[in-house]
């Protein structure tokens, strides 16, 4: 089993971006315990930490898109167990028409993931990321999408 | 010009009658406009409701009317409805943003409007408007085309491969030049301050980039999601000719296969995005 | 001062000019139709104008003042900052099939953009395109041209002003250098002619621009506006559409360290237009906004101008989705 120390990289160098909006609750938690069990997974994702999935609009996602994320990830508790009761169930909805959305315009699907992962869940964590990350370095960078660039001002 | 039926015969007399009663303030229907097709009328007194007809040319959803500042201060509101714009009207009284005890509705008995008639009128399942205070008109003619078959357009779309879909609609919403026309006719798009108007931060670019336009049409297609009544006045209004409908009807068939649900139907039910199930479907989620 | 000439030629005449501006590396724009909207595009292959061609949904103005374009680019890297202005010097344009309503448009915007301060992104655009206009043979309902001191044969704003024949030919009467330079990429197939041009098609008077002024003037806190703003969805398409609006926003995109500033497309109809950083807004309901448009068009901007903003080209009437449009509005002021 390959180490996964670093960023996964593909043969060029290129990595992807992954943006991954957890819920404070249970995803993030169990994040965190993926870390104190050192379970190893790629450091590719950027997580950004939110009170309740539910709390994730569909904006949110598109804007990663736009500035360069090549992959995003909204991670919640189980069904049933939201610290908020019900609002994994919202975002559940909400979210998967907004992939519907996308895959409806032709925008690849696949680049937007769901996971319920809860806090006891750490392993489960590192393997959703693992694989994800794997998808995405297979999927190459979201060319398709507009992203803000700029004409002329070189970087 | 339009002939007189009897039709508008008696719109004409129960417009002027809520009017004269005192039952209602205005009447919304439509009226010509300098010799032209059917335009938005707002009749205040008894006698000028001989302005109103009802004709093919009458395809404006006025429902559209019923969330403007300008139009309720005039007072308790009459509206001229087809089965499309009850449905928007539902919605509106689904989500307080009218009362019915505000509202005197006067259905019209339509068999399609446009000549030709309309993508949406062929498979129309509400040429009878239900729940008005008055109806006018012939019972209508039953659709020419099943109703079950109101997604074959959204149907072809989804046969297509992913890139030949993403180079349709970046062509599409590539064209579209952000006047808002579409926003501004949909009875549904009454926020005070809408997404795009936000500016810290700025969630939707306002650019007529393709970026900025993407933005665009999915935030509008997804705060639509569950309340749409694919009326189609978002189509028939844009300029550059983008076909909006297909955004509203994707939607409208994603919550009617997934959580069995059809806007409008009804002014009681439970919208999708403020429902839930422990069961919904939860495909692709890890 | 030079003479310009009026000129004869053949058919084919459209594809073989369109042939010769590519190959000197010139961007030939020219109506075609696709999906039921007809619009100015590059176009590969052209043989002839869009069957019944009316006009184009946009108008020309979009070639000169595009819906929204990049004034200038930033980069900074810690206290460096590099500023880019983004574009390439604009290709040499032609527009061929324009109409002259549309052409006329550009005198306007040439008063406003180069009034007081040279507007250096429309006038540099401004300056690489030829306009060449097709003269109308026939008057739409819609149309009102006359109304506002136009005419289908008109040749303001244009470079070259094109009687089309039905046999394929036309005659070309050129107006500017630039017509003249574009006439020479046609080589001995235009040839000099005295010949003169058709009469033009009828074009009612649909109402007065003298009496609309002094009701203008007249008539600021009228409850006709009230009236005659209830349908106004306050969407932006018809100005938009309009070849004589102008109103522009500018916005900064950016992300962490490096951004866009851009010019786009704005419009008085917009609730938010006058709104202030304070949220106090001067135009708070859409009467005062359908006022103010029709008296920027039809007092202000004549007033400072000395003529009419709007061309009577029947867009507005044409695109409004609730059927109004100016005509209206004017023929019942007209009738006050």
């Amino acid at each position: 089993m390959s180490s996964y120390k670093q960023a996964s990289e593909d043969a060029s160098g290129w990595q992807p971006r992954i943006v991954a909006f957890l819920c404070n609750w249970c995803s993030y938690a169990g994040a965190d315990l993926a870390g104190v069990s050192r379970f190893e997974y790629p450091t590719n994702v950027r997580i950004i930490r939110v009170p309740c999935s539910g709390r994730v609009d569909p904006m949110f996602v598109l804007k990663s898109f736009e500035r360069g994320a090549d992959m995003v990830l909204v991670s919640g508790c189980h069904p049933g167990d939201c610290h908020y009761t019900t609002g994994n169930y919202h975002a559940r909805r909400k979210l998967l028409a907004l992939r519907e959305m996308m895959s409806f315009l032709g925008i690849d699907p696949r680049r937007f993931k769901m996971s319920w992962v809860s806090a006891a869940e750490g392993s489960k964590w590192s393997a959703v990321i693992r694989q994800i990350t794997d998808e995405a370095r297979s999927l190459g960078p979201f060319e398709s999408f507009p992203t803000f660039t700029l004409q002329e001002v070189k970087k | 010009m339009t002939t007189v039926t009897s039709l508008t015969r008696s719109l004409r007399e129960a417009a002027a009658q809520a009017l004269t009663s005192g039952e209602a303030a205005v009447v919304i229907g439509y009226e010509l406009n300098d010799g032209e097709a059917a335009a938005p009328a707002f009749v205040r007194a008894p006698e000028d409701a001989e302005r109103l007809i009802f004709d093919e040319s009458c395809f404006g959803n006025l429902a559209v009317y019923l969330a403007k500042e300008e139009v309720r201060r005039l007072g308790k509101l009459a509206i001229v409805v087809k089965g499309c714009d009850l449905r928007a009207i539902n919605v509106l009284l689904r989500e307080n943003v009218v009362s019915r005890d505000d509202l005197l509705l006067i259905g019209v008995r339509c068999s399609g409007v446009g000549r030709p008639a309309l993508r949406k009128c062929s498979f129309c399942e509400v040429r009878d408007p239900e729940g008005c205070d008055t109806v006018v008109g012939d019972p209508p003619e039953p659709p020419p085309t099943d109703p079950g078959k109101r997604y074959a357009e959204i149907e072809a779309i989804e046969e297509l491969s992913m890139e030949e879909r993403w180079a349709y609609w970046q062509k599409q919403l590539g064209k579209c030049i952000r006047c808002y026309a579409c926003r501004q006719v949909c009875p549904l798009c009454y926020c005070k301050r809408c997404i795009v108007e936000k500016s810290t931060p700025q969630w939707v670019e306002t650019s007529p980039h393709l970026r900025g336009n993407i933005a665009w049409n999915i935030a509008r297609g997804l705060h639509l999601t569950g309340r749409c009544v694919s009326c189609g006045e978002c189509e028939r209004v844009c300029p550059m000719k983008i076909p909006l409908g297909s955004l509203g009807d994707k939607m409208a068939k994603l919550v009617d296969e997934w959580y069995g649900f059809r806007s409008g139907m009804s002014a009681d039910e439970k919208a999708p995005f403020t429902a839930w199930s422990p069961d919904d479907p939860e495909p692709g989620i890890l | 001062m030079a003479e310009f000439k009026t000129y004869q030629v053949a058919a084919g005449w459209l594809e073989s000019v369109a042939g010769a501006l590519r190959e000197a590396k010139v961007d030939v724009l020219v109506p075609c139709e696709e999906d039921g909207c007809v619009d100015l595009r590059s176009n590969q292959g052209l043989q002839a104008l869009p069957q019944g061609y009316l006009n184009t949904v946009l108008p020309v103005k979009r070639v000169l003042m595009p819906a929204s374009e990049v004034l200038l680019e930033y980069e900074r890297q810690s206290s460096d900052i590099t500023l880019a202005s983004p574009q390439e010097p604009a290709p040499e344009t032609v527009v061929i099939g324009c109409r002259p309503c549309d052409a006329a448009a550009l005198e306007m915007l040439d008063a406003v953009f180069e009034w007081d301060y040279e507007d250096v992104p429309y006038a540099e655009r401004r300056r690489r395109t030829t306009i060449v206009s097709f003269a109308c043979t026939e008057a739409h309902p819609t149309c009102f041209c006359t109304s506002v001191g136009g005419s289908p044969h008109n040749s303001a704003g244009s470079d070259v002003l094109v009687y089309s024949k039905s046999d394929g030919g036309a005659l070309m009467q050129v107006l500017t250098e630039k017509g003249a330079a574009f006439i020479g990429k046609l080589g001995p197939a235009a040839e000099p002619t005295d010949a003169g041009p058709p009469a033009p098609p009828d074009v009612p008077e649909k109402f007065d621009t003298k009496k609309i002024k002094a009701w203008l003037d007249e008539n600021f806190e009228s409850d006709f506006w009230v009236d005659v703003s209830l349908r106004c969805l306050g969407c932006g398409a018809c100005s938009y559409v309009c070849p004589t609006c102008h109103c522009f926003d500018i916005v900064d995109e950016s992300i962490w360290n490096r951004g866009q500033r851009r010019r786009n497309w704005d419009c008085c109809s917009f609730a938010l237009f006058t709104k202030h950083a304070s949220g106090h807004n001067p135009r708070p309901v859409q009467s005062a906004r359908c006022r103010q448009r029709v008296m920027h068009k039809f007092k202000y901007f004549p007033e400072r101008f000395g003529r009419v903003a709007c061309v009577g080209c029947g867009r507005c009437v044409r695109t409004c989705g609730v059927g109004q449009g100016l005509v209206s509005i004017l023929a019942a002021m007209d009738k006050k």
